[in-house]
């Protein structure tokens, strides 16, 4: 149910914005390009992962709603996952890479430089990977879930006309593997119907140029 | 905007949450359950065996098996999210895997073994020359029924099983007459035939008097120039005697170990007596607070620098490297190992090494006398003119 708003929430705010383009033309959406690091994780059913150090880069939109008020959008690669550090032999890493659309709203107390943005993000996964660095045995992770979405806030400062420093955190609230039935080792009978439940969890660190 | 702040902090909040480890409590391997810390002997013609976990469920979450391995197994994955399938060592070597939860650290680990188990033997004690007893050896193995393993005596020196200085006999169990001549040692191990005669680790036993084995010394106190020994103990019923040979120490045995103070440099030995006798002293000499390097002349020198060193020549020492450096390139010119000082014909003639410097570029060199690290004496330095 929750992500049914929240889509409805992005379409109505995508609508928005392709309204004010038909309206106004293109004079008042900024279009730039962003990137900046990622240290995402896992949170499962029971542990959150160590760091895994990593990048999204895109293309950047921005409109001004108000003097301290503005809406900001971005499409996005982003390489996120998590890694356990100290398994005795070696670390194990996950990646997951998505296509991603977040829609944030940008406060400026005052009008200021510095604003505090929140929102949400669209994920299409694009590539999975589970890897063992100490042989670096590579496999695919199987019955994930194409979608991801969840929410994001963070803080930001505007140098100049230009260019937009921001601190992120997203907060995914879809689980990355769906519901599956596990099979019995021994006789390969279906005996459970679950998953482990698996979220994303990304900070980002991202500088933007809008022309 | 202060619900955007607090958004801010709730996130910030829920990302420093602790990293918690859970371990699976026990993994199937081949259709036997392991815990922490075991060995799974898996039977040697076997190239893969399945390894799961139980289904533990946190409400409607499972937790999925993760598996890594020694370099010389890998896994792959199976229809089943708690199984992987496990390839065993193309040569049947051992490993390990350490199995837990997808994107959990903890781990519990089990040994993979195909080699057989190391065979006990019935009797520890020893036999002195002239005398011998009967043996019986036994291996833990539970493949006999379809890859039987044959128990493989042999002997080194003066010792015979059953007559002979080898004995083969099929079957989990070997019993056999071990005859002590003159010393020396003898051995058992598992084969099996039908796997390239795979073996088993060889169950080695010495009889007659104790030998010293792996000495080991190094400087513990650089002040007062104290010395540690150690040795690896032959077991019970052995006692150590440490003695001054020539120079003068102060000793304090503790068993099988010593410490050793000297100030001029000495060489000390130590013996082992169990009830078959006493074995070879073990002598070494231990040098005084300089190190190794007496002294070195003349300087200025010209054609010819000779090296004084301290020790006796003949017992076994803490090993160094003698490396010459230009003051000039900062790089070693010539280096040498104790081994070459000791075995050049200068030093076996008068007890020195005569280095021809004749060829080198004139100018200040350095010296150095680089100890094994193992012993934490410090290195030396001189500095030398060449003219």
């Amino acid at each position: 149910m929750k992500y049914t708003i929240l889509l409805i929430g992005i379409l109505s705010l995508a609508a928005f914005f392709g309204r004010t383009m038909n309206v106004y033309g293109q004079s008042d959406i900024r279009i730039g390009i962003t990137g900046g690091s990622n240290a995402s994780r896992i949170k499962t059913s029971t542990n959150l992962t160590d760091l895994l150090w990593s990048y999204n880069v895109g293309l950047a939109f921005e409109k001004g709603l108000s003097d301290d008020l503005s809406l900001a959008s971005e499409l996005v690669y982003s390489k996120q996952g998590s890694s356990i550090d100290n398994v005795s032999s070696g670390e194990y890493i996950t990646h997951f890479d998505y296509l991603a659309l977040p829609v944030f709203v940008r406060y400026s107390p005052g009008g200021k430089n510095v604003f505090f943005q929140a929102g949400g993000k669209f994920g299409y996964l694009v590539n999975d990977k589970e890897i063992y660095t100490y042989n670096n045995t590579e496999s695919n992770l199987d019955h994930l879930r194409q979608w991801d979405a969840g929410v994001l806030g963070g803080i930001g400062y505007r140098i100049g006309k230009h260019v937009v420093v921001d601190a992120r955190y997203y907060y995914g609230l879809t689980p990355l593997i769906k519901k599956h039935t596990v099979l019995d080792p021994v006789t390969l009978k279906p005996i459970f119907y679950g998953a482990d439940r698996w979220y994303n969890r990304v900070w980002s660190l991202n500088l933007t140029v809008y022309l | 905007m202060k619900k955007l702040f607090t958004l801010v902090i709730f996130l910030t909040t829920l990302s420093f949450q602790n990293v918690s480890a859970v371990a699976p409590p026990r993994v199937n391997i081949d259709g036997m359950w392991y815990t922490n810390g075991q060995t799974a002997y898996i039977e040697c013609n076997k190239a893969s065996v399945n390894v799961y976990i139980d289904l533990i469920l946190y409400g409607s979450d499972y937790l999925n098996i993760r598996v890594t391995t020694t370099p010389n197994l890998t896994v792959s994955n199976t229809a089943s999210d708690i199984m992987k399938t496990l390839h065993l060592d193309p040569d049947s070597q051992n490993g390990y895997i350490d199995v837990g939860y997808e994107n959990n650290s903890g781990d519990i680990r089990v040994y993979i073994q195909q080699k057989p188990p190391t065979p006990t033997i019935t009797v520890g004690s020893n036999i002195c020359a002239g005398n011998s007893a009967s043996i019986t050896a036994t291996s833990n193995y539970s493949f006999q029924s379809s890859q039987p393993i044959n128990l493989v005596w042999q002997t080194t020196g003066g010792v015979t099983v059953n007559g002979s200085s080898s004995y083969i006999q099929t079957g989990i169990s070997s019993t056999v007459t071990v005859a002590n001549i003159s010393n020396g040692t003898y051995s058992v191990k598992a084969v099996v035939s039908n796997c390239d005669n795979l073996e088993s680790t060889a169950m080695n036993v010495r009889l007659g008097p104790p030998v010293i084995t792996n000495p080991n010394y190094w400087l513990f106190d650089p002040g007062s120039n104290m010395w540690q020994f150690s040795q690896t103990s032959a077991g019970p019923g052995v006692t150590y005697s440490f003695y001054v040979s020539s120079g003068s120490a102060i000793l304090n045995p503790q068993n099988q170990d010593c410490y050793i103070s000297t100030t001029g440099g000495a060489t000390v030995c130590v013996s082992g007596t169990n009830s078959c006798g006493t074995g070879t002293p073990y002598c070494f000499y231990i040098p005084p607070a300089g190190g190794f390097l007496k002294t070195v002349y003349p300087n200025p020198a010209t054609d010819v620098l000779s090296f004084e060193f301290r020790g006796d020549g003949s017992s076994n020492t803490v090993s160094y490297e003698l490396i010459l450096f230009s003051e000039k390139s900062m790089k070693a010119v010539k280096r040498m190992s104790s081994d070459e000082i000791l075995a050049s014909e200068s030093f076996k003639a008068s007890q020195k090494l005569e280095m021809n410097v004749g060829y080198l570029p004139r100018g200040v060199y350095y010296i150095h006398i680089v100890p094994d690290s193992r012993s934490n004496l410090a290195v030396q330095k001189k500095r030398i003119i060449l003219e």
